[in-house]
């Protein structure tokens, strides 16, 4: 019986790739190790230094995030493992090594399934002891905590991307005899195909806005969905990428698959592959083509599509060359033959007769997706987002059946499908980046589900009237589904992390201190009547953040997940709506040693600002508010682990007429709180007052104040920052006056 | 028995091999001869099982070889270009032959090792070509084949490793039974260590012969009578090649030689010697007669 696996086999695979082997493991193991030591010991240092005082004053604990500090060279096994691959199947590239392969009495399948189980031994093997030994390290760091199931995550994904980037190696050795070839397919496959997919994803989105290609299955190809691209963007860019969040079980299931799909092909061309193909570009003339072919495409079809898109310009014949440089490099590359290289010409012209099916191709599409407009009595129900947190509850969104809303989808629907982007003037993803133009206005571009009577579901994007978006917003909110769920808080249950940001500190619910601060939030919510819930949330959707005196007060960030859906909140704690919340938190922001109510220390402070002449702030920013903070100036560096530093904060707001009222309204809010200076620090020199305005009108820059004062003012667009150092008299002169009031 | 029917052989548009058959009975040293590029190598490649033939078929008692472990487990291939891992000395190497080969045999290793005066220790990049194709031989003896396939493997050899390498080969086809395949293009090579020669020419056989049978089968006679004579005289022997000076003639005559010794006896001639042919004479005069310019084919 023919055996598809030899044990001995895979032992001696495992041993003939021991060199790069060992140079793997040697890099990603030992380095990944340094980082637990080093940024473990970096951030015991940070926080022993800073203590509890001022900066983040409650964060004791540090998630180690797994795409930034755990193992990011894990990624770099998508490096090794075609590395590897090379190495073991170098024999495919030699006559005599390949004759010896071929040779050995063991099935073909079994020779290739043998040997590739010894790579990804060695991948796989290298990863784990990478992780365990990670996972060992952090457990010693003082300060951080390791979440298992991320570091897990990580290595799934890290073990999946090196799997898949190993076969793609193997399968371009199948493909080719030589090893410049090797390497030339292994980048095509690689990079290629996903190039030009989303080279015609980009086209298509711009000529076809109409369609919904997200939610096609042509979104498979775009970068997002591919994994390696993903992983390094999660370790070295951006990391807000659903892979990143934990959210990526399609991206890591499509990987799966495609590996496991590719592998198979490549054991099946290994079987058939002939072991006189060693030293050969291409085991004929045909795939020499398609490989020399692959190679040029994505030049040329970029030209061709903008020659399309733009007209004919000079820059175009330049990209020609170069997509004919590239034909002709290759097939000297792999050929060495100048007299074959030559030959290959005419083909070149028949590749652009390829784009230019390609792009007559994708009109036809335009076309037939131009004409698949439903007529409305035909549609039964649509959906279109108005809310995000609507969108939470209802991610395939929530079905609309009204008549009127249908009419005016369809309207949209029967606008939009003709139009290319560019006659909409909107290039956000136009090749033409540097046209700015701008969308046209009064309109709001939007997906839509349309679901018809027959049964078929329609994903479309619609440019629509923004009044019309409203008013398909105010039929939603005549349903009872579209209410409750508007005014849904998410269950704690649903939510991974959360942030409490202040002008002046910041609070993170992964310490275990601060796991109250949603449960409070979430129960004073809910207490409310239906009425107040709508009346915040219409507060809090209608906030000029840059504007508003409500911007003092702070914010509630969170994220999480319902189901499938992704959430990410912010909401305003307004003490009028959550007074225990607000309470609490800012009493754990700062640490309390007395209570001075605000109107005490006012009047010093007037006339300090009065003093400091900055009367005009007043004039041209009627809508103030600002924040105090009372510091020591300096500290000397052997005091530095001594929780000297201190911080007050007050909020207050100024003295134009017109919000006193308010003024003495956030105060009578704020009394629940308690502050504090830290007065007993008389051994410092001088002290900062800082006076944190939130202005409407931008003033001019690097204006002084009054000398004496040891001030000045520190002006932005929209937020003016006033700095007052005071001499020990005059800190002296106002904590009297909040000693003795 | 090795049966090779009507077998092809292309590489894009060269055909290496044009429809050849043969049998290679079991337990005979069978030689293969023929110029560069005749098709030797991509022979041994076929019945290797390396190959797979474009047409026809090779087999090995009726089993065919091509992806084939069973059969392949009996056969071992000393190419011409060897192959060994890198780095690596004799003993990575028979560690890496006894995972392939189940019947590798360790303690032959280490005899045919220390016969062949091998350090199996040190790395094979520091031998010698020579020294390189011994171990090549010593590896593939190891492993107890049935089957034992030689690509010019005696070309780099010295005289005595030479006669070495030939003696462990006729142990294992007398003990063993072995059936060997060497290809050379030296007539003189296989001269003295085949049982059955075959000439390859152009991608076929053109001339299979036992070699006892080809030696004794075909002679040269040197004959003189004090009658005037000519070559209708011998119309009676099958001669494949005749001069005449005067009134010696030479010849080559194919028949058993006694039978024709005596019959020429019967004319009662002046001068009657009878001679042997070595190998290269023997083939020059087949060829000849087949149409073959001898110096055409081998180098």
């Amino acid at each position: 019986m023919k055996q598809f696996f030899s044990r001995e086999l895979w032992w001696q695979g495992v041993k003939k790739i021991r060199v790069p082997g060992i140079a793997m493991a040697i890099t990603i193991i030992v380095i990944n190790l340094l980082f637990p030591v080093l940024t473990a010991g970096n951030d015991a240092s940070r926080m022993e230094y800073f203590g509890m005082s001022g900066g983040e004053p409650t964060i004791q604990i540090i998630t180690v995030e797994a795409f930034s500090e755990f193992a990011p060279l894990l990624v770099s096994a998508m490096a090794f493992a075609p590395l590897l691959a090379f190495v073991m199947f170098s024999y495919l590239n030699d006559r005599g090594k390949s004759d010896f392969y071929h040779s050995i009495p063991q099935t073909r399948l079994c020779v290739f399934v043998s040997l590739s189980a010894a790579i990804m031994t060695w991948v796989v093997g290298v990863l784990l002891a990478s992780t365990s030994l990670n996972l060992l390290l952090w457990q010693m760091a003082k300060y951080h905590v390791v979440v298992l199931g991320d570091a897990l995550y990580f290595m799934l994904c890290s073990i999946i991307g090196a799997l898949f980037t190993m076969t793609i190696a193997i399968l371009a050795m199948t493909l080719t005899g030589t090893l410049v070839s090797n390497l030339f397919v292994a980048v095509v496959l690689l990079l290629f195909v996903r190039i030009i997919a989303m080279e015609m994803n980009e086209y298509l989105y711009d000529l076809i806005p109409v369609y919904d290609f997200d939610r096609s299955w042509l979104c498979i190809f775009s970068f997002e969905n591919y994994l390696p691209w993903a992983l390094l963007q999660g370790v070295f860019g951006s990391r807000y990428h659903p892979l990143v969040e934990g959210g990526a079980a399609a991206i890591l299931l499509y990987t799966v698959g495609i590996t496991l799909a590719l592998l198979v092909l490549a054991a099946y061309l290994y079987h058939i592959r002939r072991s006189e193909m060693a030293n050969k570009s291409a085991p004929n003339r045909y795939l020499q083509f398609a490989y020399r072919s692959a190679v040029t495409l994505p030049i040329l079809l970029f030209c061709v599509m903008d020659i399309v898109w733009n007209g004919l310009d000079e820059v175009h014949l330049i990209w020609i060359v170069i997509a004919l440089v590239v034909y002709l490099l290759y097939e000297l590359a792999t050929t060495k033959r100048i007299k074959t290289m030559l030959r290959t010409i005419p083909m070149f012209f028949a590749l652009i007769g390829v784009c230019a099916l390609i792009i007559g191709g994708m009109y036809l599409g335009k076309l037939a997706v131009s004409l698949d407009t439903p007529d409305k009595d035909r549609v039964e129900s649509i959906s279109i987002s108005t809310s995000s947190r609507v969108d939470t509850y209802y991610p395939d969104g929530l079905p609309l059946e009204n008549k009127e809303a249908i009419s005016l989808v369809i309207d949209a629907l029967e606008y939009t499908a003709p139009l290319t982007r560019r006659q909409h003037n909107d290039s956000i993803r136009n090749f033409d980046y540097l046209s700015h133009t701008k969308p046209k206005p009064n309109y709001t571009f939007q997906e839509v589900v349309i679901r018809l009577k027959n049964g078929r579901t329609m994903h479309r994007n619609i440019w629509i009237e923004t009044q019309n978006h409203d008013r398909i917003r105010e039929l939603y909110m005549e349903t009872e589904k579209y209410r409750k769920a508007y005014l849904t808080m998410p269950d704690k249950k649903h939510i991974e992390d959360l942030e409490v940001s202040g002008p002046d500190f910041s609070l993170h619910a992964s310490s275990k201190n601060n796991t109250w601060i949603y449960s409070s939030f979430y129960e004073e919510y809910n207490a409310l009547s239906e009425e107040k819930k709508a009346e915040y949330m219409l507060l809090h959707e209608s906030v000029d953040w840059y504007r508003d005196p409500h911007t003092a007060y702070p914010m509630l960030y969170f994220h999480g997940r319902y189901n499938r859906t992704y959430i990410y909140e912010s909401f305003l704690l307004h003490p009028d709506y959550f007074p225990e919340t607000f309470s609490r938190i800012m009493n754990s922001v700062l640490p309390k040693t007395g209570t001075y109510p605000l109107e005490k220390i006012l009047p010093v402070l007037y006339s300090l600002i009065i003093e400091a002449d900055v009367e005009t702030l007043y004039e041209t920013a009627p809508n103030l508010a600002f924040n105090v903070i009372f510091t020591p100036l300096s500290q000397p560096d052997d005091e530095k682990n001594e929780k000297t530093y201190r911080r007050g904060y007050l909020s207050c707001i100024s003295q134009n007429d017109k919000q006193v009222t308010a003024m003495q309204e956030t105060l009578n809010s704020m009394k629940v709180s308690k502050y504090w200076f830290d007065y007993k620090d008389r051994t410092r020199d001088m002290y900062k007052l800082t006076l944190i305005y939130s202005g409407l009108t931008p003033l001019a820059e690097g204006k002084s104040i009054n000398a004496n004062m040891h001030s000045f003012l520190n002006l932005n667009s929209n937020q003016i920052d006033l700095y007052v150092m005071l001499t020990p008299g005059e800190a002296e002169r106002l904590v009297a006056t909040l000693e003795t009031q | 028995m090795i049966q090779a029917n009507q077998v092809t052989m292309k590489f894009d548009d060269f055909t290496a091999l044009n429809r050849l058959s043969c049998a290679i009975p079991d337990g005979i040293i069978y030689g293969l001869v023929g110029s560069n590029g005749a098709g030797k190598s991509t022979f041994l490649r076929l019945i290797s099982g390396i190959y797979r033939p474009a047409e026809g078929e090779i087999t090995f008692d009726g089993a065919p070889v091509y992806n084939n472990p069973d059969v392949k487990q009996n056969i071992v291939y000393v190419p011409d270009e060897l192959y060994f891992l890198p780095q690596s000395n004799m003993n990575r190497m028979a560690e890496l032959y006894r995972a392939i080969y189940q019947n590798f045999s360790n303690e032959r290793f280490k005899n045919l090792t220390a016969t062949f005066g091998l350090d199996p220790t040190a790395n094979i990049n520091t031998f010698s070509k020579g020294m390189k194709r011994q171990a090549a031989t010593v590896l593939a003896l190891s492993t107890m084949p049935k089957y034992l396939f030689f690509d010019e493997t005696f070309d780099g050899l010295d005289p005595v490793m030479r006669n070495l390498v030939k003696q462990v080969i006729y142990n294992d086809v007398l003990e063993r039974k072995t059936t060997t395949i060497i290809t050379s293009h030296s007539l003189r090579e296989l001269e003295d260590t085949c049982d059955q020669l075959a000439l390859l020419h152009k991608g076929g056989i053109v001339f299979e012969s036992d070699i006892q049978n080809l030696k004794t089968s075909l002679f040269k006679v040197q004959i003189a009578f004090s009658q005037p004579f000519s070559r209708e005289t011998f119309s009676d022997f099958e001669l494949l090649s005749y001069t005449q000076m005067g009134s010696v003639a030479t010849f080559i005559v194919r028949g058993d030689r006694d039978e024709v010794t005596a019959r020429l006896r019967g004319r009662s001639p002046l001068l009657l010697d009878i001679l042997p042919l070595n190998l290269e004479e023997v083939f020059i005069y087949e060829m000849e007669a087949l149409g073959y310019a001898f110096k055409d084919i081998l180098m």
